[in-house]
């Protein structure tokens, strides 16, 4: 026990340390790190842990905060509006310095409220054009744009069939899949040709189109499937795991996936932006742009993801007869991302 | 002789619950003594040292009136005024025709009230009931002391701890560095002034600065609190609890007792035997006040016993043989300081695994075999007694009897030690750390009720606490890179060294002492190895010779502050019994062969390969 005597010392201390402590915290700057999905995915989770990475770097002293638009991935049904009140309540609540939001659903209905704010900047990580959200004037926004690795794809292609190759592209009707679409229709597939992409609402048109693209071209490139409903007009959505065996097993064409899910679930073949290197890649931006956030600085310039990975199931692939180059395998073993014989759902 | 008064000290209300470790004890400082009619055992006034209990006779009490007496048969106790912390006594006591007492010391029964609080409330009774027959005189009043007032010192001290870490903190960022550096320079000059001047108990800065750390999330969890998440963790519960057991089992003291017994009895053999002592606890007891806290019991009995002249050299030497025989050996063994085990573990796995066992004794020979020798050689020549006194062996041998057969819980506790002492030294036998095997052995002793649940509270939580606080505030240092600040500090000022281990020593001499001056001892080497580790491996110093040197020139002291184990002493009697003078004398001779002995121990470094 501290001697009588100097209870007034250890107190005014112990006071003058608490307040020193406490200011301190309230002076750090904050980091609002917003998901458009919940913290169980897969994606989310590799994203997460890149930003994780990034974050254990910095020494600065900073506040992080997490918050996902969705509990859990079960959630089948978001109601978006909802979601978007709360998150904007969480960020006024909290008024973190800079906003890191991730996915098109983040900046549809969040992000984009907060675009030219002077208070709060935005890092932005989404696969669609940034201007479709308002961010192209405004002097609050960088960030990472998501870009699918098409000029990988259209390498690995030479494995595959030809050297001239008719493809079809096949997505889900929502933000994240119009975004990859604009994406593939940009992209110039010399020498091959791109056949068209098509958007589904639901299982039963994903099956018809599979079944269809058969008729029109030699490769099937399959965008992000995540929340395809099970049936016209609502219902549940259907599961990673039946889509992509489904795809896989039914189509008569070769299916290269731009998502590890779809290997991991079944799927032969995929080539995907890196969701950590995506992390890692947000987090530097969003410290840069934590850097000068109070004084006015510089934000630093939006950039483009660069980092890839490849995911395969060896399996699949020789039932096609598909013979890649060892280093594709390797590539995929770094990654964790090589699915053997009898892994349905787990990376070996 | 010693039998009968084992067996009338069992037969006392006061001591029936008392185990026969304490009986034992109690035992060291009790005398049979037969008294003369009229004789005056105390007067009124005079200092209480001892308690009385009547075998044959009856004695008389006398108020300080002289008018009121009243007698005592046998079976009854007076001069309970020890047990009230009393220094004057109360009444007069004579006997009143041929008396037969147990008169028991003043120092025996204040331990054994410490661990009894209701032996001294009954106590106190008897001494309401003989008060009852006077009127209590007004010097016995309880006087209300007002709480000692704040030294100078102490309030300079918290003034400094207020406002100094802020200027630091300004100091660092205007000076350049980063923001996380600056407030981690600023908690580190706090936690050190709050050690410079004794504020608050030492293990309380480091807890306060890592507590601070993550409260502004200046570093991480896994880093701040990384000694808990560590082995060092379990390795300390592990020895701590060992060494519990060993005390409160009364092995300890049963094997002291029992070596005292086999020695020749001669003054060398009793302070080698201290100083063998001190070697054995070292083992398991990292603190060295808890092997003094052991070990001062049994000096006050040899002392008592010996009875030498205060201040004399013989009454010095059996002083300087406890105190020595506790510290000597802190830095030879890596459980025998610890610090040793909080900068152990900054060691790369591979010198752990190579220094986890006998192997950090090996390489400490040449230290240990000086050390020793030195002080043995000493304790036989530069202290000859002018007569030599024997030890009471009978009441030794008495003792031994009141503590009867080794008892379970004493079973447990040497097996359990030897285990360790054996998996410690060949980790061969049972492929695994010394870590892991303490930990087994902490579980076997709670598994086996060696270790209860009130033993397992009374473990030394505060150093434990310490240790591992203090591995977080280091471990901080280096995540936030502030060691590379250090040595880009240093720049090319240190090229004079030039991988020369001569000149090392030197540097952690210089080093390890200027820290210790405003630091004790378990910090100011932990932060000394913090800083020279680096330094010794970009000059190519092996690590292990690193922290043997913060650990061997960590036990130099030359002021009374810098020891806690002094302070110790000083409260056991170094003062009344030792020539104060002498023993400082001492301990600065050892503190220069240290620093001989560590460049001795140079060729044989380069022999073992580590140099």
């Amino acid at each position: 026990m501290t001697p009588r005597s100097s209870l007034p010392f250890a107190a005014a201390f112990v006071a003058l340390l608490t307040v020193l402590l406490v200011t301190f915290n309230h002076q750090k700057p904050r980091l609002l790190v917003l998901q458009s999905y919940s913290e169980s995915g897969t994606w989310e989770r590799a994203v997460d842990s890149g930003i994780q990475r990034e974050l254990t770097r910095n020494l600065r002293p900073l506040r992080t905060r997490w918050h996902y638009m969705s509990f859990s991935e079960e959630s089948m049904r978001i109601n978006w509006d909802t979601a978007a009140q709360h998150s904007r309540s969480v960020i006024d609540t909290w008024r973190p310095d800079v906003l890191v939001a991730i996915g098109e659903e983040a900046q549809q209905y969040v992000g984009r409220h907060y675009a030219g704010r002077t208070d709060l900047r935005i890092v932005y990580g989404i696969g669609e054009d940034p201007a479709s959200f308002g961010y192209a004037d405004a002097a609050n926004v960088t960030g990472v744009r998501e870009t699918l690795p098409l000029a990988q794809i259209v390498e690995l292609l030479r494995y595959v069939k030809g050297p001239a190759l008719r493809i079809r592209a096949l997505g889900v009707d929502d933000p994240t899949g119009r975004a990859e679409r604009q994406q593939v229709q940009e992209f110039d597939w010399g020498p091959h040709r791109l056949a068209g992409v098509q958007l589904v609402a639901d299982y039963p048109a994903w099956q018809e189109a599979v079944r269809a693209a058969a008729a029109d071209a030699d490769v099937l490139l399959v965008l992000s499937s995540k929340g395809l409903m099970r049936e016209e007009g609502g219902g549940q959505a259907v599961s990673d795991r039946e889509l992509s065996y489904w795809t896989e097993h039914e189509s008569a064409l070769p299916a290269i996936g731009v998502r590890d899910s779809f290997v991991a679930a079944g799927g032969a073949l995929a080539v995907v932006p890196s969701p950590e290197a995506l992390g890692e890649q947000l987090a530097r931006q969003a410290l840069a742009a934590l850097a000068g956030a109070r004084r006015g600085g510089p934000l630093p310039p939006p950039q483009d993801s660069v980092d890839f990975q490849i995911s395969l199931r060896p399996e699949r692939l020789a039932a096609r007869g598909i013979q890649l180059p060892t280093i594709y395998e390797q590539a995929a073993r770094a990654s964790h991302t090589l699915y053997l014989e009898g892994a349905e759902a787990q990376p070996r | 002789m010693q039998a009968f008064i084992a067996a009338a000290l069992r037969r006392h209300p006061l001591f029936a619950s008392c185990t026969p470790l304490e009986l034992s004890r109690l035992l060291s400082g009790t005398q049979r003594l037969q008294f003369a009619a009229e004789a005056e055992l105390f007067e009124a006034g005079a200092n209480a040292d001892f308690y009385y209990w009547i075998l044959e006779g009856e004695a008389e009490l006398l108020a300080p009136d002289g008018d009121t007496r009243w007698q005592l048969q046998a079976g009854r106790g007076f001069g309970a005024e020890v047990f009230a912390d009393m220094p004057r006594r109360l009444v007069t006591a004579r006997a009143a025709g041929p008396l037969t007492v147990l008169r028991i010391g003043r120092a025996v029964l204040r331990e054994l009230a410490a661990a009894h609080p209701e032996l001294k409330s009954a106590a106190l009774v008897e001494l309401a009931a003989g008060l009852g027959q006077v009127a209590a005189p007004a010097a016995a009043g309880v006087e209300h002391q007002s709480a000692a007032a704040l030294s100078r010192r102490q309030r300079i001290g918290w003034l400094a701890t207020m406002t100094l870490p802020l200027a630091a903190y300004e100091a660092a960022l205007y000076g350049g560095l980063p923001q996380y550096s600056s407030i981690y320079l600023g908690l580190f000059t706090m936690a050190a002034l709050m050690w410079l001047f004794a504020l608050v108990d030492e293990y309380v800065p480091p807890l306060i600065a890592i507590v601070a750390m993550l409260f502004i999330e200046l570093v991480p969890a896994r880093v701040a609190l990384s000694g808990f998440y560590s082995r060092a963790f379990l390795l300390l519960l592990g020895v701590y609890a060992l060494a519990t057991v060993m005390v409160t089992s009364g092995l300890a003291y049963r094997t002291m007792l029992w070596t005292l017994l086999r020695i020749p009895d001669r003054p060398f053999w009793h302070r080698g035997a201290l100083t063998v002592f001190g070697f054995v606890l070292s083992i398991v007891m990292p603190p060295s006040n808890a092997r003094l806290a052991l070990l001062l019991p049994l000096y006050r009995e040899m002392d008592s016993s010996l009875g030498a002249r205060a201040h004399s050299r013989e009454a010095s030497a059996l002083m300087i043989a406890t105190f020595t025989g506790a510290t000597l050996f802190s830095p030879l063994l890596l459980t025998a300081k610890s610090a040793n085990l909080a900068a152990f573990m900054m060691l790369p796995a591979q010198v752990r695994t190579e220094f986890q066992g006998i192997y950090w004794l090996v390489a400490a020979a040449v230290v240990a075999i000086g050390l020793t020798g030195a002080h043995l050689l000493a304790m036989r020549f530069l202290f000859q007694p002018r007569r030599s006194r024997p030890l009471p062996r009978e009441r030794i041998v008495g003792q031994l009897a009141t503590l009867g057969p080794l008892g379970r819980a004493e079973w447990v506790a040497g097996i359990a030690f030897l285990v360790f002492l054996a998996g410690a030294a060949l980790p061969q036998w049972h492929q695994s750390q010394t870590a892991w095997l303490a930990a087994l052995m902490l579980v076997a002793l709670l598994a086996l009720g060696a270790l209860d649940k009130k033993g397992f509270q009374s473990l030394d939580w505060p150093i434990i606490f310490f240790l591992l606080s203090l591995d977080g505030f280091t471990e901080a240092l280096n995540y936030l890179g502030l060691r590379e600040v250090l040595i880009g500090a240093i720049g090319t000022s240190l090229d004079w060294i030039n991988g020369q281990l001569g000149w090392f020593v030197l540097l952690a001499l210089l080093v390890t002492s200027l820290l210790r001056l405003a630091m004790p001892i378990t910090a100011g080497m932990v932060l000394s190895a913090t800083l020279l580790l680096p330094i010794g491996t970009a000059q190519g110093i092996h690590p292990w010779i690193v922290v043997f040197l913060t650990s061997l020139f960590s036990d130099i002291w030359f002021l009374p502050h810098q020891n806690s184990a002094y302070g110790q002493a000083v409260a056991g009697g170094l003062r009344q019994r030792c020539d104060n003078a002498l023993f400082m004398r001492y301990s600065w001779t050892l503190n220069g062969l240290r620093v001989l002995l560590a460049y001795a121990s140079i060729p044989y470094w380069r022999w073992l390969g580590l140099y």
